[in-house]
C-alpha cells in the first residue's frame, strides 16, 4: 500500500541530483568566503596627526585574557597585571632601556651594605582616589598583607614570592617606609618597580580592610593610579576612567598632570582572528596579543606594530641533570647545538620577537651573548659530542648507548601561539642527529600537574619568567629555590655548591658592575660550563594599533601603561 | 497523577544530588592541584611550602575530602555554594551574573534549531520531487559537518569584518545575537532534522495516516494535523537533552564571540580547579536540564493520546 | 503516464529481493552515492597506505617554504613549518579515523546495551540505569573529556575515549526509547504468545527493530566524533604534537584564517566531504532497509 503511495508520488525518476548543487553551493561558499578574507581592506587613508598630545576620548583596547578580580594584587595572567598597572603605581619605575631603578612614588631611596634594609622617602602629594593620603603607614599596609596575606578577609599570601624573607616596614616618620628582610635581597629594589603578576601596586587602607570578596566591587578597589575603575564584567570587559588630579606619573617618563586619555575600555576577545578583525574593522583601536602572521598583514594596511620583549628569561628548556639521558653533559651540550635557529626565525617568529642568545632576555641588566659560542647550529659538532660519550646511531636513527635509546621527554604550556611551532622545528632537527624530543604541550592545569613530577619524568621543562632582573636566574636555578635543572648530589659532574654560590651572590650587591660580572659567571655557568638549559626564543607582547593611537608605554615587565596615550582624533 | 508528578521530581532531586557528587569525585580526581593554580605557572615549584599551606588552609583543601564534601554538600543544601576560589566572589551570584546571556543565547539557538528542524522535515516530507527530498534531507549531515568555532570565525570575518553588518565581539543588543544563534543553532539543528525526517517518514505510512488518506485529506492537512504532533515527540525529547549540553557547550560560541556566558566561564573554572564555581555550575546545569525534562515528561501525555491512555491505566514507565 | 509506470516498477523491484546486477545498475544511476564512496575508500586507503597518495612526508618541515598557497605542487598548502598540507592531511586520516571509530564504538555499543538493557528489563533496574544516564547528561561534558584526557594522558586514543564516554548517554537514551516503542508493538506481542523466550524475543524481535534509529544516530554520530575531537583540539586538548590530526589541523589553522585561510579551510573542507559522504551512505543503506 505504501509503496504504492511512494512510487505514484516520486513522478519523477529517482536522480540523485543534490550532491552536485549542495557541492556547487559549498565550493561557491568557500571560494566566495576565501576571496572575502584575502580580498584585503583598501588602505584606511587616515593620516598621521603627530604634535601636541590631544586630550579626551576612550581608548577601545583588545586583549585575550579578562581579569579574575579587580584587585591588582591578585592574578596571574596579562590583563590582571596591565590594568593594574593603571590603577596602581609603585615605589619605584624601572627604565625599560637601561634597567635602572628611577623615582616614583618614593623619590629617594638608601639601603644598608648588606642589603637587608631598604630606606625609601616618599612624594609628599600622592592621594588615593578616595582622598586618602599615601604615607609610610600606607606602605606598611600594603606590604604586611601583601606578604602575609589575611586569612580572615580571604586575602593571599600574593607576594611572598617577590619578597621573600621579608621582616616588618618600619615607619620612622610620616613619609619615610623602612623595609627589612632576613637575608639580603638585592632584588628587592626591583622588586619595589615590579609591574607583572601580583604586583606590589599600593591600595588605599580603606581598600586593604576589605575582604576579597567585596573586592570584586571594582568602585570600592581604590589606588593611586592615573585611571581609576569604573566597571568590571568577568569574561567581557575592565573600564577605566581618568584619574582627577593624578600628577605624580614616573618622572622619567615626562609626563605632567592627568592622563590624556578620558576612558580605556579593556575589551576581552579571546580567538586572534577576531582581535585582529576587530581593529582592521575599526571596532578597536589597538589589540595586543597579535597573533605573529597577521603582523605582517597589518602593518602593510598601515596599522602600527609595537612591542617589547618580554623581560627575564627567554623561553627554556631546562634540562633536568639528574634524569636519563639528560644526566649525560654531552646529551644537554647536544640539544643546545642540535637546531637550526635561522628556521625557528624564518617560519615560527617575526621582527618582533628573537632567538634566545642566552638563558635572560637582551634587556635585563647583565645580559651576555652567547650566539657564537654554545648556542649555535652546529650539528656536525653536536653529532661528534655524541659519538664521543658512546651514543652510536640505532637501526630507526635514534641514538643508543647500553641499550636505552636517547629519548628526551619535554613538558611545556601551550599559553603562547609561538611554543608549539618552535618546539615541533627543533623536534625535526634534534631528529636528524639521532635524538627523539617527544612533545607534551598542554594547558596550563595540566602543566602544573605534571610539572610536580619533574624531577623523576620529565628531561625538559620549557618555560619563561617574567623578571626584569639578573637574579631571576637565582630564583630559577638556585638549588634551594626554583632549582629549574634539578641540580642535586644525584646529578653527574656537576658541583652543586659551585652552583649555589654563583647563582646566589646575585642577591648580595647592587652595584652595577659587580653584578654585570656575577650575572655572566652565571651564565657561563648555566649555558657553557654545566650545559643546564637551552633557550630557545624571546617571547614578545606586541601591539597592534591604528595610526590615530600614540604613547602606548612598555614598562620593564613588558607591561603597558596609558597615561601618557592620547588619540589623535580626541574621540 | 499526583504521584506520577511526586515520582518525577524525586528523580530529578536525585540527578541534582547525584551530578553534584560526582562532579566533586571527578575533580579531585584531576591530577593538578588547585593550590598550584593560584600561582603563575613559571613560579610553581618556587612557592615555599609554608605559603602553599597557607593558601591551602584558607581555602580548606588541607582537610580530609569526605570533610570537605560533607561541608559543600551541607552549605549547597541552604542554597550556598561557596566563594570562587579565583575571584573571592560567592558563586551564586558569579553565574547569575552570566546566566542571562547564555540563556538567552541557549533557547534562542534551540528555538531556531527546532524551526530549522521542522523546516526541513516537513520540507522533506512534503517534497513531491525525490531529488529535492533527497537534497533537503542531506542537508542535518551538513549542519553537523563544519566545526563550530570555524563556521564563526568565518561567519566574523564575513559579515562582521567585510561586510560590517554585526558587531564583532561583546554583548551590544539585539544584532551580536544574531552570528553566535546561527553559529550555534546549525549543528544543533542536524540531530533534530534527522530525527524529525525519519519519525515523520514513519508517521506517515502508519495506520491512522493511511486512514486519513483514505478519508480523503490532502497531504498538508495530514502533515499538519497528524503527523506534525506525533512526530514532535521524539524532537522534544532530544530537544530536552540537548538544552543542557547547550548551557554547558556554548563555550566555543561564546570563545568565539567573546560574549560572557556559562559555557566559558565553567571551562575556566575547569581549567583552574574552581571547585565551588564547577560545582555551582553543574548544579545548575542538572537543575535546569531535570527541570526541561520534567516538563517534557508532564507535556508528553498530553500530545500522545496512546501515552495518556497508557499513564491513565498506571502502566506509564 | 508511463513514467509513472516507470518510478511504480522501479518501486516494486525495490521492494523484493534484488539481484547484484539490480544493484549495480541502480548504483549507476546514482553518481553521489558512488561519489560517496569513492571519498570514504579514498581516505580508507589515506589511512592505510599513505604514501601511495603523497610523496611528501607529514613531518618533514621546509623552512623556505612556510605558508605557501595551495598549488600543483602542495595541494592543500603548507603549513607554518613548511610541512606540506595534504600530506599532514593524508597522514592524519589514520589518527583521525581511528579515533572516530573508536569514539563511535565506544558510544554506540556501550549506550545500546545499556539502553536495550533498561528499556527491556523496565522496573526498578530501567530507573537505576536511566538515573545513571540522567546524570551524565547533566554533566558538562567538557569535564567528563577532560578528566579522562587529563588522568589518561594526552593521545588520540584517550581522547577519542572522552568523546565516545560523553556520548553514551544520548544513545542509551534513544535506544532505550525506540526498545520501548517496539515491546508494544503486536508482533512482539505475537511472539510471546508463540512461547518464545524473553531473550529470544529480545534478539529477534526488539534489537533488531530498534537499532536503526540507533544506527541512524551513529551515522551522525561519526561527524560529531570528529568534530568533537577538532573542539578539544580548540580549547587546547589535542593530540601530541607532531601528529597530524585533522580536527587539530582545522583548530590550530583557525588562527591564521585572515591571512592564510586555506591553512583551515581545505582541511576543513575535506572533514565536511568526508562527513557528508559518510551520511549520505548510511542514509541510503536505511532507504534500502526501509523499502
Amino acid at each position: 500500500m505504501s509503496d504504492l503511495r511512494t512510487a505514484i508520488e516520486r513522478a519523477t525518476p529517482r536522480r540523485k541530483r543534490w550532491p552536485w548543487v549542495a557541492g556547487a553551493v559549498a565550493v561557491l561558499l568557500v571560494a566566495g568566503g576565501g576571496f572575502a578574507l584575502t580580498r584585503g581592506d583598501a588602505s584606511t587613508g587616515r593620516a598621521a596627526v603627530a604634535g601636541a598630545p590631544v586630550h579626551g576620548g576612550t581608548l577601545q583596547f583588545a586583549l585575550i585574557d579578562y581579569q579574575r578580580s579587580p584587585d591588582p594584587q591578585w592574578g596571574t595572567n596579562y590583563a590582571e597585571s596591565l590594568i593594574g598597572n593603571n590603577v596602581t603605581d609603585k615605589l619605584t619605575w624601572q627604565d625599560p632601556d637601561t634597567g635602572e631603578v628611577t623615582p616614583w612614588l618614593a623619590e629617594s631611596w638608601e639601603y644598608n651594605k648588606d642589603l637587608t634594609e631598604f630606606t625609601f622617602h616618599l612624594r609628599r602629594d600622592v592621594t588615593f582616589s578616595d582622598g586618602s593620603p599615601f604615607d609610610s603607614e600606607v606602605v606598611k599596609a600594603n606590604f604586611d598583607q601583601y606578604v602575609h596575606g589575611d586569612e580572615k578577609l580571604g586575602i593571599n599570601p600574593n607576594g611572598a614570592i617577590l619578597l621573600p624573607g621579608y621582616i616588618e616596614t618600619l615607619t620612622p616618620d610620616r613619609y619615610t617606609a623602612v623595609v627589612r628582610f632576613e637575608k639580603p635581597l638585592a632584588s628587592f629594589l626591583q622588586a619595589s618597580s615590579f609591574t607583572a603578576n601580583a604586583q606590589p601596586g599600593f591600595l588605599s587602607p580603606s581598600t586593604l580592610k576589605l575582604s576579597a570578596e567585596e573586592r570584586t566591587d571594582p568602585k570600592k578597589v581604590i589606588g593611586t593610579g592615573p585611571f581609576v575603575y569604573e566597571s568590571w564584567q568577568p569574561q567581557v570587559k575592565t573600564v577605566l576612567v581618568r584619574r582627577k588630579g593624578y600628577n605624580w606619573a614616573p618622572p622619567a617618563l615626562k609626563h605632567r598632570g592627568e592622563a590624556y586619555l578620558d576612558r580605556i575600555v579593556f575589551n576581552t576577545i579571546p580567538e586572534a582572528s577576531v582581535r585582529t578583525g576587530s581593529l582592521t574593522s575599526g571596532a578597536v583601536d589597538a589589540t595586543l596579543d597579535v597573533g605573529t602572521t597577521d603582523e605582517k598583514p597589518l602593518a602593510d594596511q598601515g596599522f602600527k606594530i609595537i612591542y617589547r620583549g618580554v623581560s627575564g628569561t627567554s623561553i627554556f628548556f631546562n634540562l633536568n641533570s639528574r634524569l636519563f639521558p639528560t644526566d649525560d653533559i654531552a646529551v644537554r651540550r647536544a640539544i643546545q647545538l642540535g637546531w637550526d635557529r635561522e628556521a625557528i626565525r624564518k617560519t615560527v617568529l617575526t621582527g618582533s620577537y628573537s632567538v634566545a642568545t642566552s638563558v635572560l632576555a637582551p634587556s635585563v641588566p647583565g645580559y651576555v651573548d652567547y650566539s657564537g659560542s654554545v648556542l649555535r647550529y652546529d650539528p656536525e659538532e653536536a653529532g661528534r659530542l655524541l659519538d664521543e660519550a658512546g651514543w652510536k646511531e640505532g637501526p630507526d636513527g635514534i641514538r643508543v648507548k647500553d641499550g636505552r635509546k636517547l629519548v628526551v621527554k619535554l613538558l611545556g604550556i601551550s599559553n603562547l601561539v609561538a611554543n608549539k611551532p618552535a618546539y615541533e622545528s627543533i623536534q625535526q632537527d634534534l631528529k636528524k642527529i639521532g635524538i627523539d624530543l617527544r612533545l607534551t604541550v598542554v594547558p596550563i592545569p595540566d602543566y602544573t600537574a605534571l610539572l610536580t613530577k619533574a624531577k623523576t619524568d620529565w628531561n625538559v621543562v620549557a618555560a619563561n619568567r617574567s623578571r626584569n632582573d639578573p637574579a631571576v636566574l637565582n630564583l630559577q636555578y638556585g638549588p634551594a629555590l626554583g632549582n629549574g635543572s634539578f641540580v642535586t648530589k644525584e646529578s653527574p659532574g656537576i658541583d652543586v655548591d659551585e652552583v649555589t654560590r654563583t647563582l646566589g651572590r646575585l642577591e648580595l650587591t647592587l652595584d652595577p658592575a659587580t653584578r654585570k660580572q656575577y650575572a655572566k659567571a652565571a651564565q657561563d655557568l648555566l649555558l657553557d660550563k654545566y650545559a643546564l638549559v637551552n633557550p630557545v626564543y624571546n617571547p614578545s607582547q606586541v601591539i597592534a594599533h591604528a595610526d590615530h593611537v600614540h604613547g602606548i608605554i612598555f614598562d620593564a615587565q613588558s607591561r603597558n601603561h596609558f597615561v601618557d596615550t592620547w588619540k589623535s582624533n580626541g574621540k | 497523577m499526583l504521584r506520577y508528578l511526586a515520582l518525577k521530581i524525586g528523580r530529578a532531586l536525585f540527578v541534582v544530588w547525584a551530578a553534584f557528587s560526582l562532579t566533586f569525585v571527578l575533580l579531585f580526581v584531576l591530577p593538578a592541584d588547585p593550590v598550584d593554580l593560584l600561582f603563575d605557572p613559571a613560579e610553581v615549584n618556587a612557592v615555599p611550602p609554608e605559603v602553599r599551606e597557607q593558601v591551602a588552609a584558607g581555602y580548606g583543601f588541607d582537610r580530609p575530602v569526605i570533610l570537605q564534601y560533607l561541608t559543600r554538600l551541607g552549605h549547597a543544601l541552604t542554597g550556598d555554594f561557596g566563594t570562587s576560589v579565583q575571584s573571592g566572589r560567592p558563586v551564586v551570584p558569579t553565574i547569575l551574573d552570566v546566566l542571562p546571556s547564555t540563556l538567552l543565547l541557549a533557547a534562542g539557538a534551540l528555538a531556531l534549531a527546532l524551526v530549522i528542524a521542522f523546516v526541513i522535515a516537513l520540507a522533506a516530507t512534503s517534497a513531491r520531487r525525490a531529488w529535492v527530498r533527497d537534497l533537503v534531507e542531506a542537508l542535518p549531515s551538513g549542519a553537523v559537518s563544519v566545526p563550530v568555532f570555524l563556521s564563526g570565525i568565518l561567519m566574523l570575518q564575513i559579515f562582521s569584518f567585510r561586510l560590517g553588518w554585526f558587531p564583532a565581539f561583546g554583548d551590544r543588543g539585539a544584532r551580536s545575537l544574531v552570528l553566535p544563534l546561527i553559529t550555534l543553532a546549525i549543528p544543533v539543528s542536524g540531530p533534530i532534522a534527522q530525527l524529525l525526517v525519519r519519525s515523520f517518514a514513519t508517521e506517515f505510512r502508519s495506520g491512522y495516516v493511511t486512514t486519513s488518506w483514505a478519508k480523503g485529506a490532502t497531504r498538508g492537512g495530514i502533515i499538519v494535523r497528524d503527523v506534525f504532533r506525533n512526530a514532535g515527540l521524539p524532537a522534544l525529547t532530544i530537544a530536552g537533552i540537548t538544552f543542557g549540553n547547550l548551557i554547558a557547550g556554548s563555550v566555543i560560541t561564546e570563545t568565539v564571540f567573546a560574549r560572557q556566558g556559562v559555557g566559558r566561564m565553567t571551562q575556566a573554572a575547569i581549567n583552574t580547579l574552581d571547585v565551588p564555581l564547577v560545582q555551582g555550575t553543574v548544579v545548575l546545569v542538572a537543575a535546569g536540564f531535570a527541570l526541561i525534562n520534567l516538563i517534557v515528561d508532564l507535556i508528553y501525555p498530553l500530545l500522545d493520546p496512546r501515552l495518556r491512555a497508557a499513564l491513565a491505566t498506571g502502566r506509564a514507565a | 503516464m508511463t513514467v509513472e509506470l516507470d518510478a511504480l516498477a522501479a518501486g516494486r523491484r525495490a521492494g523484493f529481493a534484488r539481484p547484484i546486477a539490480g544493484r549495480l545498475g541502480e548504483l549507476t544511476r546514482q553518481p553521489i552515492l558512488v561519489a560517496s564512496w569513492l571519498v570514504v575508500l579514498v581516505v580508507i586507503g589515506w589511512a592505510v597506505a599513505p604514501g601511495l597518495f603523497t610523496s611528501y612526508g607529514p613531518y618533514a618541515g621546509d623552512a623556505s617554504a612556510s605558508f605557501l598557497p595551495p598549488s600543483a605542487e602542495h595541494w592543500f598548502g603548507t603549513d607554518r613549518l613548511g610541512r606540506d598540507l595534504f600530506a599532514r592531511s593524508v597522514y592524519g586520516a589514520q589518527t583521525t579515523l581511528t579515533a572516530t571509530l573508536l569514539a563511535v564504538l565506544i558510544a554506540f555499543g556501550v549506550g545500546t546495551l545499556v539502553g536495550l538493557i533498561a528499556g527491556f528489563a523496565g522496573g526498578i533496574v530501567d530507573t537505576a540505569v536511566m538515573r545513571v544516564i540522567d546524570v551524565f547528561l547533566a554533566i558538562p561534558s567538557l569535564l567528563l573529556a577532560m578528566v579522562v584526557v587529563s588522568v589518561l594522558g594526552y593521545s588520540t586514543q584517550n581522547i577519542a575515549l572522552a568523546v565516545g564516554i560523553s556520548s553514551i548517554a544520548s544513545f542509551a537514551r534513544v535506544m532505550r526509547a525506540q526498545v520501548l516503542a517496539v515491546v508494544t508493538q503486536d508482533y512482539v506481542k505475537a511472539a510471546y504468545g508463540l512461547g518464545v523466550g524473553r531473550l529470544g524475543v529480545m534478539l529477534r524481535h526488539v534489537v533488531p527493530n530498534s537499532l536503526s534509529s540507533v544506527i541512524a544516530l551513529a551515522a551522525l554520530e561519526i561527524g560529531t566524533a570528529v568534530l568533537a575531537v577538532a573542539s578539544l583540539g580548540f580549547l587546547g586538548y589535542g593530540a601530541p604534537p607532531p601528529q597530524p590530526e585533522w580536527g587539530l589541523l582545522v583548530a590550530e589553522g583557525r588562527d591564521y584564517v585572515a591571512v592564510h585561510p586555506w591553512a583551515s579551510i581545505l582541511p576543513g573542507a575535506a572533514l565536511a566531504v568526508v562527513v557528508i559522504a559518510t551520511h549520505r551512505i548510511s542514509t541510503s543503506y536505511r532507504k534500502d532497509h526501509r523499502r
